[in-house]
């Protein structure tokens, strides 16, 4: 009869609460957070396995990209035990992450009991909000790159990691003018046999163009190395071979088949763009000169970097570096500074970060070629937030911890204060 | 299926003079000259290079044996294990690929490497019975040098000791 009682008194406070506040207390609420938490330590673990099938990039793309809403997950049983692949569907990393943060926001900072002895926890709370926003600002602004440079010479510009991009220039007296850039989501979804054809409009140029049979990971071929599969368009002897993706898809090289169409109607043979050429196409459109170049996406940096000398040691009878280390001239407006780069040394520099990537000789064998450096160039508003949010979690855990220590002194004092004398 | 695209950006450090009008087999092909140079068999049949082969030769009666040289990337167990995979074989470990015949090649030493069976290239060719393989792998400085004899087996069997000859002769260009 007490149950019962107990039962309508809750279930009349149940009716009680409004939408919104149930709403807020699903949001903010324990078992939310225990869900959200199991879902990415199960996503973390596998795309963790999956990724040493499916390379690093493409299993985070699957896992944690805006664009999915859901995934399934993939875990391979061992072969002992048939080998099977499971298939798990679960919400896209990026969603789950996001509800995690509403949920601590309104459960472990808005709903949080305050007081002095709650610090810490507000503040350890904080800089997971801060480690779970920087992954957010990441995921919409960073721009990730490299700087490849011989020993001597200055560059002013960071090449895309991914990015493949159609480059039209106009060459006046031998050299261009301005390039045309039209981008590789323009090109990416014309994939396979049955492709459609995309028409670019290009207004301050003399033509269109018209793309179709995307390979990320084309490789140009010649009828006289390997006939071609049926229906395979051939131009001049040469065809797109459409090889799978590589786990690294950093070093995938795209390829697609291009035409232009001039305004003055006239017709021009269609070609092959590659991003692995020697040289780029071209074509005379009436009495001006065009260049088309299939190439990763360049970004121009606000300074220009001179490699003065580039350092690489290696351990003994391996190709493990011991040491790299690039020595550079930043140049701006007149002024220079001298930096040095090493591994896990960047240089920071008007919100773009200089990671020292690989170095390597124009000929391996020859002791005496020059040497060149790769930076990796990015480009991150959030780039130091992780570290930051880590201190701010640290100093949260020791703040409670102290507020935790003290509390139990001054109980143990108050308890033997109000013992009885002896 | 029409977009416009007006973005464009200005001439940069990495904008090489390029050569205009360029041919197809200008554009496609290498025009540098291998780094490795050897003495081929006479009755090899030399064929261009190709961006992944620095020398480049057919042998045999069939037609469809080829002997190359490559750079290629990766640890010499991680070509060896690439290799033997092409012919379904089952991957070596370091002890095992440390065990193989060694031969000199280019200043170092090379692992010889074979195998005979089905013959998978991956190159979009379909798999081939009763071809075999022969080939060395060094590693050079930082890099990864083969030379790979892929073709009917009796012919590869044939061709063994003038491959041997062929790998010893290898000199790095001057």
């Amino acid at each position: 009869m007490v149950e019962e009682t107990n039962q309508d008194s809750s279930a009349a406070m149940q009716r009680r609460k409004s939408l919104p506040s149930l709403v807020f207390h699903f949001l903010a609420g324990f078992p939310l957070a225990t869900v959200l938490m199991l879902i990415l330590l199960l996503q973390t673990w596998l795309a963790t396995l999956e990724q040493v099938d499916y390379g690093l990039h493409a299993t985070l793309r699957k896992y944690f990209d805006p664009q999915a809403f859901y995934i399934i997950g993939e875990l391979r049983l061992p072969e002992e035990i048939g080998g099977l692949a499971l298939k798990i569907p679960m919400p896209g990393g990026y969603y789950v992450l996001g509800l995690f943060f509403i949920n601590l926001l309104l459960g472990g900072i808005v709903r949080a009991r305050k007081g002095w002895n709650k610090v810490g926890n507000l503040i350890s709370h904080a800089g997971i909000l801060l480690m779970i926003l920087s992954a957010a600002v990441t995921e919409r602004t960073e721009k990730r790159g490299t700087m490849d440079f011989f020993e001597g010479e200055t560059s002013n510009t960071a090449q895309d990691y991914y990015e493949y991009v159609v480059e039209v220039s106009e060459h006046t007296n031998g050299a261009p003018k301005e390039v045309h850039v039209i981008r590789g989501n323009y090109l990416a979804d014309l994939r396979g046999e049955s492709a459609p054809v995309r028409k670019v409009l290009l207004p301050s140029l003399p033509f269109d163009m018209e793309f179709t049979r995307y390979a990320p990971n084309g490789r140009v071929m010649s009828v006289s190395e390997m006939a071609p599969p049926a229906g395979t368009p051939v131009l001049d002897g040469y065809y797109i071979f459409d090889r799978p993706t590589n786990k690294a898809t950093e070093i995938d090289v795209a390829a697609c088949y291009a035409k232009i169409s001039p305004r003055d109607a006239s017709s021009i043979p269609s070609f092959i763009l590659s991003g692995d050429v020697f040289q780029p196409h071209t074509v005379k459109v009436g009495e001006r000169t065009f260049t088309f170049h299939m190439r990763k996406l360049l970004w121009p940096m606000p300074f220009s970097v001179k490699l003065d000398k580039a350092t690489a040691e290696y351990y003994p009878n391996s190709t493990k570096p011991k040491k790299f280390e690039s020595i550079v001239t930043r140049l701006e407006n007149g002024s220079e500074a001298k930096v040095e780069i090493k591994m896990n040394e960047p240089m920071r520099y008007e919100g773009l970060t200089f990671y020292q990537r690989m170095m390597g000789r124009e000929n391996a064998q020859l002791a005496d070629s020059r040497p060149y450096s790769q930076l990796e160039v990015v480009k991150n508003p959030a780039d130091q937030w992780p570290f930051y949010s880590l201190w701010v979690v640290t100093v949260g855990l020791l703040v409670h911890l102290l507020i935790k220590f003290y509390v139990f002194v001054v109980r143990i004092n108050k308890k033997r204060a109000n013992q009885p004398q002896r | 299926m029409e977009v416009t695209s007006t973005e464009t950006r200005a001439v940069l450090s990495a904008d090489k003079p390029v050569k205009l009008f360029a041919s197809s087999d200008e554009r496609f092909r290498a025009a540098v000259d291998s780094p490795v140079q050897g003495d081929a068999p006479a009755d090899w049949l030399s064929r261009p290079g190709t961006e992944f082969r620095l020398l480049n030769y057919a042998f045999g009666a069939s037609g469809s044996g080829e002997v190359y040289v490559s750079r290629s990337m990766g640890s010499v167990l991680d070509n060896v294990n690439r290799w033997l995979k092409q012919f379904e074989q089952k991957d070596l470990d370091q002890v095992e690929v440390d065990a193989l015949e060694k031969v000199s090649m280019l200043g170092g030493q090379a692992v010889w490497v074979q195998a005979e069976g089905s013959y998978a290239s991956g190159m979009g060719k379909p798999t081939v019975e009763g071809f075999a393989l022969a080939g060395t792998i060094a590693q050079v400085g930082a890099d990864i040098y083969t030379v790979k004899m892929v073709g009917p087996k009796d012919e590869v069997t044939a061709e063994r000791v003038k491959l041997a000859a062929f790998v010893k002769s290898l000199r790095m260009a001057e």
